[in-house]
């Protein structure tokens, strides 16, 4: 038995590596001719003869849109999980925990078609109209770009302007992070509920003999259980890293870098599943893996540490994700 | 216990292998096809009928994306591709020696959502150059009313929308705007997937075309037969001889009709901007491509590839037009079928 499960973890280990020896093969070219050129760029032109490839775009898509997932869903989650472990009833916690576990069944790009066909035109005339009203006349930083002034390729027309440069647009960075926020809930729940279950009786009776209210009590029990919130933010935030099909629907897919939350992006994952298809010529291949080992490194770099933190502190249920 | 199941392995195995082989025999002859997904809904009904009409044969094709189908191709991994970019020549070396065979035709229009503009709108290929390149940004463009006298423009911006996935239609759209545009030509260039200087992308038709529908102002390019499926409305584009044309069949072949009197041997030919007072300017084929010689299949695979390509040829052209494609001119018909003849298999000719 214990020589299956040592030859398991091997052939996961081995599984890894060998896709990680894939990729990097694959990207050996491109590695070799942009070098970290790659990551200081933001224009990607795969034009026969231009063949410019740089992700910087791509990266700032991916976090802006990860930060506004995380931004929106964090809160929530927290909140949905103390309504399921302190404030529910029992007969009502069961079927909340199962909704909630419910978002996660459905297929990402059932999420997509929703968010273009009805989130994202709901967006641009509701929340997004009041945002515009409330906040475009002010600028972060007045420097560059002025309202009025025709774009001039290849100068990165809208930056630095305002939050909300542009005007409503429903395709944009908002509509990826609150996409993302949707999809990246129900897993932040689960294991947010499944360490405030962790949360010693002893203590809790303790903080009520001192006379800590309700409110108090609940606020040491989520400061107790940091660790495991932090890591189920964490895992959250992975997933909204590795998001693909539901993100490109709604972002509008453009590789320019803007400070306006109404601007259009792109992602890493977007770049990929856009034009992995057509990259016909060596040089266009290779800087499509050079993406795939950029995506497979930052999911480590953020899964490894937030796995590390849930088994550190032995939540049950974090072997199921 | 393994004895039990080493004796139903006995019992099973060759059961299973009479089965595949039994499955062969009844089915005759089977080929695949990989490749463009714009051919994909008349390929389908092309398979349909023919499967109907020669019960031995079966075919598969699996829409990939064309530069999938060209790398079957070049793999020998399939017996026909479907693209709807022709080879490059580098690719066509690598194949050892290819022939394209164009199928139908797919011109793209110009679909824009301007509620409160009720006659149809006129562009020539310098005014969509500019708005791609972000030199025009509104409506009410002194250029655009100059075009269209009589129409009243709204001052609103201008929502540029394109294909965000690699595709064969961007590289017939970008080629037009090279043909007509020189800054287009230096700046941005031919391909399927470029640095756009504006605009949102869109996945597919449908991205493209919810871009557009969702944003009073958008403005976009999309396949032919999707736009009158979906009843989007379309703009008249100026062609070379500086007469508006409605996207249509009869536009379509008459600019097929333009191009063949100068055609490549090889037939990789776009039909962009050709001359001609009645011609749709952009306008590409999409391209059934085969190996020349054929050697690398069986000899009643080979046979069955080339007898359901004159097929699709020659009876299957009078599908087009009720799946909105546009079929090839007689002209044009007669050049691809003289190709369809070079095929050979271990330098034998085969019969169809």
């Amino acid at each position: 038995m214990a020589g299956l499960a040592i030859s398991g973890v091997l052939a996961m280990f081995g599984l890894l590596a060998l896709i990680f020896l894939v990729l990097l093969d694959g990207a050996w070219m491109a590695i070799g001719q942009i070098n970290w050129h790659f990551f200081t760029s933001s224009v990607w032109d795969p034009v026969k003869g231009h063949d410019h490839y740089g992700v910087l775009a791509f990266a700032y898509g991916t976090a802006v849109t990860t930060f506004i997932a995380l931004l929106l869903a964090v809160p929530v989650s927290i909140g949905t999980a103390v309504f399921i472990v302190r404030i529910a009833p029992r007969w009502l916690s069961g079927p909340v925990s199962f909704l909630v576990e419910l978002l996660a069944a459905i297929p990402s790009v059932v999420y997509g078609l929703w968010g273009a066909f009805v989130m994202s035109p709901w967006l641009q005339n509701y929340p997004e109209t009041w945002l515009y009203n409330a906040l475009h006349n002010i600028h972060l930083i007045k420097l560059g770009y002025y309202p009025g002034s025709t774009p001039k390729y290849p100068l990165p027309e809208y930056f630095p302007a305002n939050l909300v440069h542009g005007g409503p647009s429903g395709t944009d960075y908002l509509a990826g992070g609150l996409i993302l926020a949707i999809m990246i809930l129900p897993i932040i729940t689960a294991i947010t509920r499944d360490v405030l279950l962790q949360f010693p009786d002893s203590i809790e009776h303790g903080a009520y003999a001192l006379g800590a209210t309700w409110w108090q009590t609940t606020r040491l029990a989520i400061n107790y259980c940091r660790v495991g919130i932090f890591g189920a933010a964490m895992l959250g935030m992975a997933r909204a890293i590795g998001e693909t099909m539901a993100i490109i629907m709604v972002i509008g897919n453009t590789d320019r870098i803007s400070s306006s939350l109404f601007a259009g992006g792109q992602t890493l994952t977007g770049v990929f599943v856009n034009e992995f298809l057509e990259a016909d010529r060596p040089i266009y291949f290779s800087a499509m893996m050079y993406v795939a080992l950029t995506l497979l490194i930052s999911s480590l770099l953020t899964t490894l540490p937030a796995r590390f933190m849930l088994n550190r502190i032995g939540a049950r249920h974090a072997s199921e994700e | 216990m393994f004895s039990r199941i080493g004796k139903l392995l006995k019992v099973a195995v060759p059961a299973l292998a009479l089965a595949v082989v039994g499955g062969n025999i009844a089915r005759g002859v089977e080929i695949s096809g990989a490749g463009s997904t714009f051919v994909y809904p008349i390929m389908l009904k092309w398979m349909a009928l023919y499967e109907k009409s020669h019960p031995n044969v079966k075919i598969d094709y699996e829409a990939i994306g064309s530069g999938g189908g060209i790398q079957g191709l070049i793999n020998k991994t399939i017996n026909f591709c479907g693209s709807d970019a022709y080879m490059s020549k580098s690719q066509m070396q690598q194949a050892g020696g290819v022939l394209h065979m164009p199928e139908v035709a797919g011109p793209e229009v110009m679909s824009y959502n301007l509620p409160m503009v009720h006659q149809q709108l006129v562009f020539d290929g310098k005014i969509i150059a500019d708005i791609y390149l972000g030199r025009i940004t509104k409506w009410n463009d002194p250029r655009i009313e100059k075009l269209n006298p009589g129409v009243k423009l709204p001052n609103l911006h201008i929502l540029v929308a394109h294909r965000s996935d690699g595709s064969g239609t961007t590289f017939i759209f970008t080629g037009y705007l090279c043909k007509v545009s020189p800054s287009w030509k230096t700046q941005v260039g031919q391909a399927t997937s470029v640095n756009w200087p504006v605009g949102r992308g869109g996945k597919g038709n449908p991205g493209v075309a919810a871009l557009i529908d969702k944003t009073k102002g958008g403005l976009g390019y999309l396949e032919y037969a999707y736009a009158i499926q979906g009843h989007f409305p379309v703009a008249k584009l100026i062609n070379k001889d500086g007469d508006k044309v409605q996207p249509s069949i009869a536009s379509v072949i008459a600019a097929q009709k333009a191009v063949v009197a100068n055609l490549p041997a090889d037939l990789r030919i776009h039909i962009i901007n050709p001359s001609g007072a009645k011609s749709y300017p952009i306008s590409g084929f999409t391209y059934l491509i085969l190996a020349k010689d054929l050697g690398y299949m069986s000899h009643a695979k080979a046979e069955a590839t080339v007898k359901f390509i004159h097929w699709i040829l020659t009876k299957g052209q009078s599908y087009a037009k009720e799946l909105d494609y546009i079929r090839l001119g007689p002209a044009m018909q007669k050049k691809v079928l003289a190709n369809l003849a070079k095929v050979r298999w271990k330098g034998e000719k085969l019969s169809y």
